[in-house]
């Protein structure tokens, strides 16, 4: 059974602010961590997984690509899917390495957003 | 035997003293009666002159009798008219010196002394001598002061005696002076018209003629310049004089060696010589006919009666020819000529004698025809020598020193009257100094004396205006010695270098020219002979490469020293590759000179020539320094990667705040429909102005980002897929529709439905919404066409406008990037979009083009193929 929390990980806090307000709109919780490292200790600090991580690429301290990584040593951590939520052009390599569940680019399309985001949480009834 | 020019000559005398005997006669009596005054002795000088008139008429007697016989006077006859002059002349001495006794100084008879004296000398002198010129000089020379002092005499007056002495011995003078004509002309011509000589050789008239002296006679007729024949007549006719009886016949054969073909025999019956010409020569076939066929002698004794003559007996009867005696005519070789025939009457064996002078008769005909081949061959070549003066290219004139500094011109040949301009007419006959221009002068008087007193060639260049035009000749002037060993003439031989020393120019001033453009270009060119591994570099190739051009070019395999190691794999691969196939390559390649500087070099190779079997004899190239233009590509290039790089990361830098003011936005507008602000139109405006500009903000940065990731990487297509791209037009042109009517303006649609293609959809989504968007910015609001159909296997999608158009000039361009058609930034845009278009069409290996004209509008057309593999 799947949380309906969203955990945003990205450095811009406006747009981590427009992002969580978009969601709680459409009924889902959101948590917000400001880069990969903050996030992992989130992460590590709940009991419950949130059903779905959208993950900034650029990042200080910790980006997404070294997220992922640290994600995926956890065991109890690794199946939460990730979605990578970027402006940046990765490269084919890491992409496929990242085994992302999905690729958002930025700027954001709201409706394909929030229907990638449907894929694996379920909205609260309001 | 009797020679014949002695019979001549003794027939001459002969004559002469029986013309000379009347007025001997005379004078005999007038002594006998006149008696010279002479007082005492009379009976004595009475009988002297009665026995000198006895002597007179044997004279007469022998004269006669040796002129009669013409077969030859016997030898007593002609001794018997020798002495009468001796006796005759002493009986005379005798009266002469009587008288000379006898008178006295003052009387007249004196005169009548030097007679008596003339008569004796004479007559001595002439039975000595038996020369007749002798006889009549002397008493000529003896009478002539006698004949004066009579004249004088006889003008002072005499008696009656000395008149008939007188006029007597008037008489004999005359008398006298005309047989010296006589005497003179006549023993020419008789000799003359029988020997036919045509010159006066007054000398072989008077030599006695004898066997030993007849070889010396034919050599001397042989040094004459007479045609040939008459050369063989006179040998026939000195032969025949040896005896009367002989008939002489030289019979030469022909080309094969199988008939005679010229008869030389002109005491000979024609009708006989004429015979001798038809017969076929073979062994038994006459004597000649054998003779010449078997090398040998043949002596036919009695024609009528041997075997070789069967078949001519009748002709030899009826041309008089007894017996025959042939000796082959052979050249030094020994080949066979022909044959010296000697004849007689009747049958005849031929002495020792006889045949030695067959002998030698052959020997010297051999030696005539043996000139006369010489001759022959020396016109020949002089023929050819001429052929050759005349037909050699370079100009020749011979001159004949006459002085120091006096040079007259004998010959030119033809090449001389073509390249200097002279005619002939101008030159022969004058002087070098007269015809050479005074410009050149000293220099060619200077060599001509250097040709003569050093006595070898002299040589010397010289430019020289003739009337042919400036020319320069390269002249050398060869001294010609005569057989004292004087230089007598000087051949000229000049070669005309004026156009070779053109080309040589030119071909410097091209070479010049050449290395100029090679240094200016900083290309040089190699040539490899590459069966013999030679090759040759121009000064330039080593200036690039910073070597020793006085050291011989590197062969092939030593480059790899120079180049890097990609570089040579690189030249080793495309210089095999010429060798084999035969291609030409053209490659950029690295260098390292010294092993430290870095150039760049264009290297260039083809194939010059091959062999018959076609495989590569040589190679050439040029090679050039292309390390500044190869440093300012390296430069651009980073250039552009680092624009590239930096769109990439502006257009990352961009969108991340895009995201957010547009998430922004949306949360506004829902803000204004939780609010139950919608009503508010002013807000709504506002808030929906915001919205667009942010979307066209997007669309922006979208396009900057594609340009930089197109340009370093291409277009990356990310699905091929089979697309109904009917829907795909239908949803882009919905998009745009939008926009489009905003602008006033109407969007038209016929798209063929149902229309399969095997493409990108995201791109050529692009490109559709592209065109689209360019369609109605510069479509000043008039209506929009989109069409789609397919033909065969392309799918053809067309937007039209009718706008302001595109200039002719622009139609390319305009599908670069950072292009516009028009220069007036009044238009929107980052002129991107058909650049895109354009990437995103070439990757789906298409086509777009556009037709256009100005104020009338565009229609852009896209050519996709159905199926991409």
């Amino acid at each position: 059974m799947s949380h309906n929390c969203v955990l945003i990980v990205d450095d811009e806090a406006d747009l981590r602010e427009c992002l969580a307000e978009l969601l709680e709109v459409e009924g889902f919780h959101v948590a917000q961590s400001v880069n990969g490292l903050e996030a992992i200790r989130y992460l590590q600090s709940q009991q419950q997984p949130p059903c779905l991580i959208l993950l900034d690429y650029m990042m200080p301290i910790m980006d997404g690509e070294a997220f992922r990584n640290e994600q995926l040593k956890h065991a109890n951590l690794k199946n939460i899917p990730v979605v990578l939520l970027t402006a940046a052009t990765i490269p084919e390599k890491t992409l496929s390495s990242m085994q992302l569940s999905g690729h958002v680019p930025k700027p954001i399309k709201i409706d394909q957003f929030i229907a990638t985001v449907k894929q694996f949480c379920r909205p609260t009834e309001r | 035997m009797k020679d014949r020019l002695s019979l001549l000559i003794r027939q001459e005398i002969a004559r002469l003293s029986l013309r000379s005997s009347p007025g001997v006669l005379i004078i005999c009596l007038i002594a006998f009666f006149s008696v010279f005054g002479i007082q005492s002795n009379v009976n004595f000088v009475k009988s002297c002159s009665l026995l000198s008139f006895l002597i007179i008429c044997s004279r007469i007697y022998f004269a006669k009798k040796v002129l009669s016989n013409a077969e030859g006077a016997t030898e007593f006859q002609w001794q018997g008219l020798r002495s009468s002059y001796l006796t005759n002349s002493i009986v005379w001495s005798l009266i002469f010196s009587l008288t000379v006794w006898e008178l006295d100084g003052a009387s007249p008879y004196y005169f009548v002394i030097f007679a008596m004296l003339a008569g004796f000398v004479a007559n001595l002198l002439f039975s000595v001598s038996m020369d007749t010129l002798i006889f009549i000089t002397s008493q000529i020379i003896i009478l002539a002061p006698l004949m004066i002092i009579a004249i004088f005499q006889s003008l002072k007056g005499i008696d009656g005696h000395s008149k008939y002495l007188f006029l007597a011995y008037i008489i004999y003078a005359v008398y006298l002076s005309l047989q010296y004509k006589w005497i003179k002309k006549q023993s020419l011509d008789r000799l003359k018209s029988s020997l036919d000589l045509e010159l006066n050789n007054k000398e072989l008239l008077k030599s006695k003629l004898d066997k030993e002296n007849f070889l010396n006679l034919v050599l001397e007729i042989l040094s004459k310049d007479m045609p040939h024949k008459t050369t063989l007549e006179t040998i026939v006719m000195c032969v025949e004089q040896f005896n009367i009886s002989n008939l002489c016949s030289i019979m030469l054969l022909n080309q094969e060696k199988t008939r005679f073909e010229v008869v030389v025999a002109p005491k000979i019956p024609a009708f006989f010589n004429e015979a001798m010409t038809q017969v076929e020569v073979g062994e038994r076939v006459g004597s000649c006919g054998t003779c010449v066929v078997t090398g040998e002698r043949v002596i036919v004794e009695d024609i009528q009666n041997h075997p070789y003559w069967t078949p001519f007996k009748e002709l030899a009867a009826r041309a008089g020819l007894g017996s025959s005696w042939s000796e082959p005519i052979k050249d030094p070789k020994g080949n066979i000529l022909g044959t010296f025939a000697l004849y007689q009457h009747g049958p005849h064996y031929p002495s020792e004698k006889e045949l030695q002078l067959i002998k030698q008769a052959a020997h010297i005909v051999g030696i005539a025809l043996q000139r006369f081949e010489t001759e022959k061959n020396l016109l020949h070549t002089q023929d050819q020598l001429s052929l050759i003066y005349n037909s050699t290219v370079d100009g020749m004139w011979l001159v004949t020193v006459e002085d120091k500094n006096v040079y007259r011109i004998d010959t030119v040949n033809d090449a001389f009257v073509r390249s200097t301009g002279f005619s002939r007419e101008d030159v022969i006959g004058k002087t070098v100094e007269e015809t050479v221009p005074k410009a050149s002068l000293p220099l060619v008087m200077e060599k001509y004396t250097e040709a003569l007193t050093s006595g070898k060639q002299a040589e010397y260049q010289s430019v020289v205006l003739l009337p042919s035009g400036l020319r320069t000749a390269f002249v050398r002037l060869i001294p010609i010695k005569d057989n004292t060993g004087k230089i007598t003439k000087l051949l000229g031989v000049a070669e005309d270098v004026t156009e070779s020393k053109r080309k040589d120019e030119l071909l410097r001033e091209q070479d010049i020219d050449l290395r100029y453009a090679q240094k200016v270009a900083q290309m040089g060119n190699w040539k490899w002979n590459v069966t013999e591994d030679i090759v040759t570099w121009s000064p330039e190739l080593y200036n690039i490469l910073e070597m020793d051009p006085s050291q011989p070019a590197p062969s092939f395999k030593h480059l790899h020293e120079i180049y890097t190691p990609e570089s040579w794999t690189k030249l080793e691969q495309a210089v095999t590759e010429t060798l084999t196939n035969g291609t030409p390559y053209k490659i950029d390649l690295e260098v390292k000179i010294k092993g430290k500087k870095t150039k760049w070099l264009l290297t260039s190779g083809e194939v010059l020539e091959k062999d018959a079997y076609g495989k590569v004899i040589s190679l050439v190239g040029t090679v050039q320094n292309i390390t500044d233009r190869k440093n300012l590509e390296n430069e651009l290039t980073s250039a552009l990667k680092a624009r590239d790089e930096f769109f990439l990361v502006a257009s990352h830098e961009l969108k991340t705040p895009l995201t957010t003011l547009q998430l922004s936005l949306h949360g506004m507008s829902r803000l204004l429909r939780s609010e139950n602000l919608l009503g508010n139109e002013k807000l709504v405006s506002k808030l929906n102005m915001a919205t667009k500009q942010s979307e066209r903000l997007e669309v922006l940065i979208k396009n900057l980002l594609d340009v930089s990731r197109m340009s370093t990487d291409g277009v990356e297509l990310q699905t091929f897929k089979e697309v109904n791209i009917s829907r795909l037009l239908d949803e882009a042109a919905l998009k745009c529709e939008e926009e489009i009517q905003r602008n006033g303006s109407v969007l038209s649609k016929d798209i063929q439905t149902d229309v399969i293609c095997e493409c990108d959809p995201v791109r050529i989504e692009q490109v559709v919404t592209n065109l689209l968007t360019n369609a109605q910015k510069y479509g000043g609001g008039n209506p929009i066409q989109l069409r789609m159909k397919q033909i065969d296997s392309v799918i053809r999608i067309e937007v039209e406008d009718h706008g302001i158009g595109i200039p002719a000039e622009k139609l390319q361009i305009i599908f670069e990037r950072f292009k516009r058609a028009d220069d007036d930034h009044s238009y929107k845009g980052l002129g991107l979009g058909l650049w895109i278009v354009s990437e995103i069409v070439i990757a789906h290996h298409g086509n777009v083009w556009v037709e256009s004209e100005v104020n009338k509008g565009s229609t852009f057309i896209v050519e996709l193929k159905q199926e991409l593999t």
